[in-house]
């Protein structure tokens, strides 16, 4: 009753009002674009009111309204109108386009902000707004085919793994690192391992690319820098609750190797003469499918809760994520808990400002340790692709008891019972580790004055890793492995099993404190200046232990229980264990510049000495340096009028440096420059002392100097949009294998020599080919090119060769071109391969002079995406689509699948049918099946293979709901999607995925391609 | 406010102020010499590691795959073939050509190294006092480990060891740290002769000393001798080879190990325990006093040599997964030993399993060369040339069973270097190039080859054969009969102990003999034959030497 009267008053008051104040008139009026085309759609509010109505399709409106009432029109894309109403009954209102995001990106690297338009360097940003809600575990996986210039190759489909080669402009140094630094929230990670990390915590990840942004980074800037920061609150925000998951399933992908049958394989045996089949043998041999049998569909889901909030003077954003990746092969997968809690706080000033970002993360990932290598025993890659298809697992018992799997070893022998033996390994055996991994940051900053600030930064990379292998006693190999072993007094062995653990923890503190100066004279000239220090202090600790010998009674799955004590009279059970303790620190002071003339001209210039602990006294400290321009033409008067919305031209050049000369992160390649010796097994088995390592006194850090070139722009109110760059990097002292002659005692020495250039082009483009208030249609694409030369190498021969018999690097040539026998085809008469010869001819005994430089590479020298995104109503649609051209790689697994020398041990492909016969002689594509010389052809370029591709990397289609469609369930925000991983590529590749970190794989595991369904939640 | 954050600053700045960042010793890094050979204890220990790198296992790896003396085994899974070392393809990029030349010369560079240290630390040391003979010893010793070295190097990479001047190895004599520096190869006449200096340097402590059983796995009088007798067989100086030979068999401290004591050489029952291993049936004999052992390398359960796993990827045995197994033609040759048994086949399938008989019961031949050689589970097959390739391959499988001790998947075993069989043989070398082929054949009489090879198989007689009387012996007409009689001896006596290859290339010329496998074992690959006049009988320099020594010339053909 009591809310009745209440509407009813009211209704009674607004007809009074409107009675008693309006001199109410119809006013009508057309909206229209700056370009004079009608806007449909448009909101026309009167403002006060909730009184309001759409334009038609011809852009006009009709609306109630009063002299000086205010009627506000909005229209998704344009900046938002306000006009007050006049005597006039026409109010014609035309809308400025707004001004897209672009503009208003902030740049940020470790010590600088800046906005975009001040910016002078090349870089790339990706916001959030990529990352959420992608399936990668690895965030870097989804950093592929964004960033023009960055090669992503993933070498594994373990979830989480850090098998994955990122190499930006070109590979930069050759045994050195060539992965970009990482900084998280102002703190150098300790590796590139981001099994850990949530991806939905990302906020940014910032590209810098030339020497103007990566030679403040020194010792550590040459191959780029990859500025990361996690999400954070504002000040005086309300409460916001957002809830992202997404769970999916994996799929392996497909090969195109032409396997075997049974039926194809057995008669292939027969031929090469390794078995003897009978016709009724193979009418009842059975056809197993041995990747369905080690792969399965692997489900994924990942969880993400987040709170932001913010007071007058402290801001939160805590996260907390939950990830549980299965692998595509049975037994692998990571399982990830994150919590994430951002602070930022002030004083009432402002003129103190702090923040702490605390990361932490655990998680366990179950892997496997036989992969890549040829142990049939232990690699589940070679049962699951290499197999024998006729040997039935049923009639083993699946490898599920010993008994049934020894008869399967006797009956089928070593080769041919590798399934079943690796079946009982899955069910007897685990490897993983379980990762703890902590950042935590604190900055602080103080306003000395209004131009002059200090600050300082703290911050420490923690991470402990867990490693455990085990392998119960009831399992095959285990058992098998003490038949017929004795203790001395003759008793069996009876305990096996075995046990080990490595503990190691890694500790990475930094700490750089700064003074910085900012300060605008006549209004046009804004100078800043920063000054630093940096230290890092790196430690690593790790312990192992293992053992062997387990009552199987007691036995559980990596844990050490069931452990027998050792017998000093055999120590068979006795534990063994190691420890190792390294440290390593970088120091180093730095200033920069930067000037700015009316938002028009600027200029920055770094310059930093750095000390490395890798290097003697007289090669420590190395001083690195840049300078950057930039030109805002867009900001010329005589630019006002133009398409142009942005137009920069800027250029850099600097020099950094590579301190990490092993690639081997922190640690590595200490003390490279002294004589050491060292405690080894002497004979009868003492312990003796050797000289193992001799000096290399001359060590110095490589240094790459990086000219770049580059403009950005956007048109027609940056509906076209993108970048161009144009670099040159020139690397020197390259740290690079150097051979020796063996009396030196050793086959090479690492040695700075030899110099490297990379040229290229990158560009981005992206384009709104619609973009009205129901529909946005957005194309990007970008590519680059990079060029590889190989500039000196002071060696008499001109050029070095790598330790893996295949690449080389030859002056003039790309670096790490696979250097080999060049195959010239089948000979017709007698069916050896046959092979170039330097200076003319052929023959099938090739001798060393006889290696061409093939001028191919695993590098690609075109790469880059395009894709496509559309919204509609709510409605969106992403597909992205990456490709590489002019890459080739070593198809080693297509070399075990045509070697006859595999036949009866492993499965081939149907292709070597194809092979030199009496009759099949003038067609033939490979040898005859018993070439003495068929060696050589895994010496030869026969297996490069073409490993180009376009792949459609991702596809995203999804709805995001209404606010109004969302009262109903009291939120603020809804969005679903469905999205698929790698669902098509296009390539001659013939093996599970084109893509790899390696010119050569070996039974890896392949990356797999997904199918995922995503929802997010606002409240 | 200010003044609490600048103290805040400054202590931070104080903090990141240190050198401690960048000036940073490794804990447990030595690199200073001086700290580590302090005496002459720390120079034995230094001697310790310098006799654990040699190793006759390399050798033996390259050779039984690349010469005739294996064929591929039952479970061969493409080794040999995809590789092509048992295709008798050989290029400079060969892992054993690498092998043999960087571990002997990084030994030498070791070797070298130490002399500057003792040097260094024995003009402390009174003349006379027992420091300064530890010193004197362990001199000796280097210089007894550098010729071996050199030896080594100078029969694989030489490629006419008759011509003074034709090109050698390089002459490593001094203490080499710069890096820029390389030197050429030298000549036969100067590397022959640095071998001989060097063992006359460590006759020096050694020559009153005599023969010395007991040290056998060591360098002594008799490996330096042996070392002589190598290298002057190798350069044909026969007068030389006759005179140490005899100073050898006169001193009857080395002689002929018969029967059982033969076998025990290989075959080694029990090394957990043992230093010195024992064979528990055959007798009291320990190696350590085998009069036939004149050098071997022993090897101990922590050090990494591995030896069988060169044929076998498990265990030794049938159950052991063999890649390689006796080449057929090998084994035709040990089965003619006992005529009355050749063509037999051997495998007593009711005791096949049954681990605890001892082998020979079933492989009982009158030369105990037959079941040292051949595993107990082995099945010979009479009819295996009319066998197809796959029922020859699966049927008959002759195990390697040289190298055989308790623990057998651990495929390790003592390796022996100079034995006094090696020492006769090179004998009836000089006597066959001065044309004394024949004569009087009697025990104790080696004054001709056939007496020679008599003697030898008079002493390898199977004591539980009951035969006592060497029958098959081979028919010398002439002086290419004689050199064949010799390296087909050579061929059964140092089966699968690194000889062949040099064999062959010394001596295969003068009895007509290269490589010959049983066309049952090259039909696979169709490499049967290699004729004793190939280049590839000289080992390539390794590639990377190539690459490395601007003064390197490469041998020929590749």
């Amino acid at each position: 009753m009591r809310s009745k009267v209440t509407w009813i008053l009211t209704l009674f008051f607004s007809l009074i009002v409107q009675v008693g104040f309006a001199q109410q008139k119809k006013v009508s009026g057309v909206v229209k674009t700056q370009d004079g085309d009608p806007i449909p759609g448009a909101t026309v509010l009167l403002v006060g009111t909730n009184e309001g109505t759409d334009t038609d399709l011809e852009g006009t409106y009709t609306l109630n309204a009063s002299k000086g009432d205010k009627i506000k029109v909005a229209y998704l894309g344009y900046k938002s109108v306000t006009l007050t109403v006049s005597d006039s009954n026409v109010l014609n209102v035309t809308l400025q386009e707004e001004e897209i995001d672009v503009l208003d990106e902030i740049v940020i690297d470790q010590y600088r902000t800046m906005s975009k338009q001040e910016s002078t360097v090349a870089q790339t940003t990706i916001t959030s707004k990529t990352i959420e809600g992608r399936p990668n575990a690895n965030v870097i996986q989804t950093l592929q085919g964004q960033v023009p210039g960055l090669n992503i190759m993933t070498g594994s489909g373990q979830p989480g793994s850090d098998d994955i080669d990122i190499v930006l402009r070109g590979v930069g140094s050759i045994n050195g690192s060539t992965k970009p630094l990482f900084i998280v929230d102002g703190a150098a990670m300790a590796d590139d391992r981001f099994r850990s990390i949530n991806p939905n915590d990302i906020e940014t990840i910032t590209v810098l690319k030339d020497a103007g942004a990566t030679s403040i980074y020194g010792n550590r800037g040459a191959n780029g820098v990859i500025v990361i920061t996690t999400k954070r609150g504002s000040f005086n925000q309300d409460l916001s609750v957002k809830y992202s998951g997404l769970t999916g399933v994996q799929f392996l992908q497909e090969n195109n190797y032409n396997l075997m049958n049974s039926r194809e394989l057995m008669t292939f045996e027969n031929k090469v003469g390794v078995r003897s089949w009978t016709p009724e043998d193979m009418d009842n041999a059975v056809n197993t499918d041995w990747q369905n049998i080690f792969f399965a569909p692997a489900i994924q889901q990942n969880h993400t809760i987040s709170f932001s909030a913010g007071s007058k003077n402290l801001s939160s954003n805590t996260s907390l994520g939950y990830a549980d990746y299965e692998g595509i092969l049975k037994t692998t997968g990571l399982k990830r808990f994150n919590l994430r809690s951002n602070l930022n706080g002030k004083n009432d000033s402002g003129r103190l400002n702090y923040s702490t970002s605390l990361g932490m993360n655990y998680s366990k990932n179950k892997m496997l340790n036989g992969t890549g290598t040829n142990l049939i025993y232990h690699n589940y890659f070679l049962g699951a692709f290499r197999a024998l298809p006729y040997v039935d697992p049923n009639k083993y018992n699946w490898g599920r008891d010993y008994d049934s799997t020894r008869t399967a070893e006797s009956e089928l022998g070593d080769a041919g019972v590798t399934p079943i033996v690796l079946l009982n390994r899955m069910l007897y055996t685990g490897y993983g580790q379980n990762e703890l991994k902590m950042n935590l940051n604190g900055a602080i900053s103080y306003k000395l004055s209004d131009d002059i600030t200090i600050g300082n930064q703290a911050g420490v990379d923690y991470q402990s890793i867990s490693q455990t292998a085990w392998y119960s006693p009831l399992g095959y190999s285990q058992r098998r492995s003490i038949e017929g072993q004795e203790h001395p007094n003759g008793d069996p062995v009876k305990y096996t099993g075995s046990y080990a653990e490595t503990l190691e923890e890694r500790f990475v503190f930094n700490n750089t404190a700064s003074l910085k100066y900012s300060k605008t004279f006549s209004d046009v000239h804004t100078v800043n200046v920063g000054l630093y220090t940096e230290y890092i202090k790196a430690h690593l600790n790790s312990t192992s232990i293992s053992k062997r010998g387990f009552d199987p009674l007691f036995f559980a799955p990596g844990t050490g229980s069931g452990w027998i004590a050792d017998n000093p009279g055999d120590d068979i059970y006795a534990v063994t264990g190691g420890k190792n303790k390294f440290n390593s620190g970088l120091f180093s002071y730095f200033g920069t510049v930067g000037y700015d003339y009316d938002k028009r001209f600027g200029l920055d210039a770094t310059i930093r000495r750095d000390a490395s602990f890798r290097f003697t006294k007289d090669n420590q400290w190395g001083t690195f340096w840049s300078v950057a321009g930039r030109w805002n033409i867009s900001n010329e008067k005589f630019m006002e009028n133009s398409i142009f919305t942005d137009l920069k031209l800027r250029g850099s050049y600097g020099v950094s440096g590579n301190q990490d000369i092993t690639n081997a992160g922190y640690f590595g390649g200490a003390n490279l420059f002294s004589t050491r010796y060292g405690i080894g097994v002497g004979y009868l088995g003492e312990s003796s002392v050797f000289i193992t390592q001799i000096p290399n006194e001359s060590l110095k850090w490589e240094t790459t100097a990086q000219g770049n070139v580059g403009l950005d722009f956007g048109l027609f109110n940056n509906r076209l949009r993108g970048t161009f760059d144009v670099y040159q990097k020139n690397t020197d002292d390259l740290f690079l294998a150097r051979r020796l002659s063996a009396i030196n005692g050793q086959t090479e020495i690492n040695a700075n020599f030899g110099s490297m250039e990379n040229q290229g082009l990158e560009l981005m483009l992206q384009g709104d080919i619609v973009r009205t208030e129901n529909t946005r249609i957005t194309l990007s694409a970008n590519g680059s090119y990079n060029k590889n030369t190989v500039t000196e190498i002071p060696e008499a021969t001109g050029f070095a060769l790598n330790g893996d018999g295949l690449t080389g690097y030859k002056v003039g040539q790309p670096f790490a071109e696979f250097y080999l026998y060049k195959f010239a085809g089948i000979d017709v008469a007698s069916g050896d391969a046959l092979y170039y010869k330097q200076g003319g001819g052929t023959t099938k005994n090739p001798t060393d002079d006889d290696r061409f430089w093939t001028g191919k590479t695993m590098w690609p020298k075109y790469q880059g995406s395009f894709g496509i995104d559309v919204e509609h109503k709510g409605f969106f649609l992403t597909a992205n689509f990456t490709y590489a051209k002019d890459v080739y790689r070593y198809d080693n697994d297509y070399y075990w699948y045509t070697t006859p020398g595999f036949a009866g041990v492993f499965n081939m492909s149907n292709d070597i049918n194809g092979a030199w016969s009496s009759t099949n002689k003038t067609n033939a594509s490979f040898p005859k099946l018993n070439s003495q010389t068929q060696a050589l052809l895994s010496d030869s370029d026969f297996y490069v293979k073409d490993a180009s591709y376009i792949r459609m990397r991702f596809i995203s289609v999804g709805y995001n709901f209404k606010k109004s469609d969302l009262d109903f369930l009291n939120l603020s925000g809804l969005r679903v999607f469905a999205q698929g991983e790698n669902l098509l590529t296009w390539t001659k590749w013939k093996g599970w995925d084109a893509e790899s970190s390696r010119q050569l794989d070996f039974g890896q595991y392949p990356t797999p391609r997904s199918v995922s369904f995503g929802v997010e939640v606002q409240f | 406010m200010k003044k609490v954050v600048l103290t805040i600053f400054s202590a931070f700045a104080l903090l990141t102020s240190c050198q401690d960042a960048y000036e940073i010793d490794q804990p447990g890094y030595v690199t200073d010499g001086s700290e580590v050979f302090t005496d002459v204890a720390s120079v034995e220990r230094a001697l310790s590691g310098i006799y654990g790198m040699l190793n006759t296992e390399t050798r033996i790896k390259f050779e039984t795959v690349f010469t005739d003396e294996v064929g591929i085994g039952v479970n061969n899974g493409g080794a040999g073939i995809n590789d092509g070392s048992y295709n008798f393809v050989l290029l400079s990029t060969n892992g054993y050509a690498e092998s043999i030349w960087y571990g002997n010369y990084t030994t030498i560079n070791n070797i070298n190294r130490l002399f500057r240290v003792i040097d260094g630390l024995i003009v402390k040391e009174e003349e006379g006092s027992p420091n300064r003979q530890r010193f004197e010893k362990a001199k000796a010793e280097l210089y007894g480990l550098r010729a071996y070295c050199n030896l080594v190097l100078f029969s694989y990479y030489t490629p006419d060891y008759k011509n003074p001047a034709g090109l050698s190895i390089m002459k490593l004599d001094y203490e080499h740290t710069d890096l820029n520096v390389t030197i050429p190869r030298s000549n036969v006449a100067d590397i022959k002769k640095f071998i001989e200096d060097d063992i006359a340097e460590a006759n020096k402590y050694y020559g009153d000393q005599g023969y010395n059983l007991a040290e056998n796995h060591f360098i002594t009088k008799g490996a330096l001798d042996a070392m002589l007798v190598k290298l002057y067989s190798m350069t044909e100086d026969y007068d030389n080879v006759i005179d140490i030979a005899s100073d050898i068999i006169d001193s009857n401290i080395h002689t002929l190990a018969t029967g059982n004591d033969y076998v025990e050489m290989y075959h080694v029952k029990d090394r957990f325990n043992d230093e010195d291993m024992v064979w528990e049936n055959g007798g009291s004999t320990v190696q350590k006093n085998n009069p036939e052992i004149i050098f071997r390398l022993r090897r101990a359960v922590n050090q990494s040599y591995t030896i069988s796993d060169i044929w076998y990827t498990n265990q030794i045995g049938s159950s052991g997964n063999t890649s390689f197994e006796m080449g057929r033609s090998l084994y035709n040759e040990f089965d003619k030993l006992d005529p009355t048994k050749t063509g037999q086949p051997v495998y007593d399938p009711a005791l096949k399993n049954d681990f605890d008989v001892p082998y020979y019961i079933y492989l009982e031949r009158s030369d105990v060369r037959f079941k040292t050689n051949l595993f107990s589970d082995s099945e010979a097959k009479a009819n295996y040339k009319s066998l197809s390739q796959t029922a020859y391959i699966a049927n008959d499988k002759l195990f390697i069973g040289k190298y055989r001790e308790r623990a057998e998947n651990r495929m390790q075993a003592d390796m022996m270097v100079f034995r006094f069989s090696d020492i006769l043989l090179a004998l009836a070398e000089a006597r066959a190039a001065k044309g004394q082929i024949t004569g009087t054949v009697a025990v104790g009489d080696y004054s001709n080859v056939e007496s020679i090879i008599y003697n030898i198989r008079t002493a390898r007689l199977n004591p539980d054969s009951g035969v006592t009387e060497p029958n098959g012996m081979p028919v010398i007409t002439n002086a290419q009969s004689a050199w064949k009689a010799i390296l087909n001896e050579r061929r059964m006596e140092f089966a699968f102990e690194g000889h062949r290859y040099l064999d062959v290339k010394r001596i295969g010329e003068k009895a007509n003999v290269g490589f010959e496998r049983d066309e049952k074992d090259c039909e696979r690959n169709g490499a049967c034959e290699l004729a004793p006049r190939d280049y590839k009988l000289t080992l390539p320099i390794p590639r990377n030497e190539m690459l490395s020594n601007a003064k390197m010339v490469q041998n020929p053909g590749y």
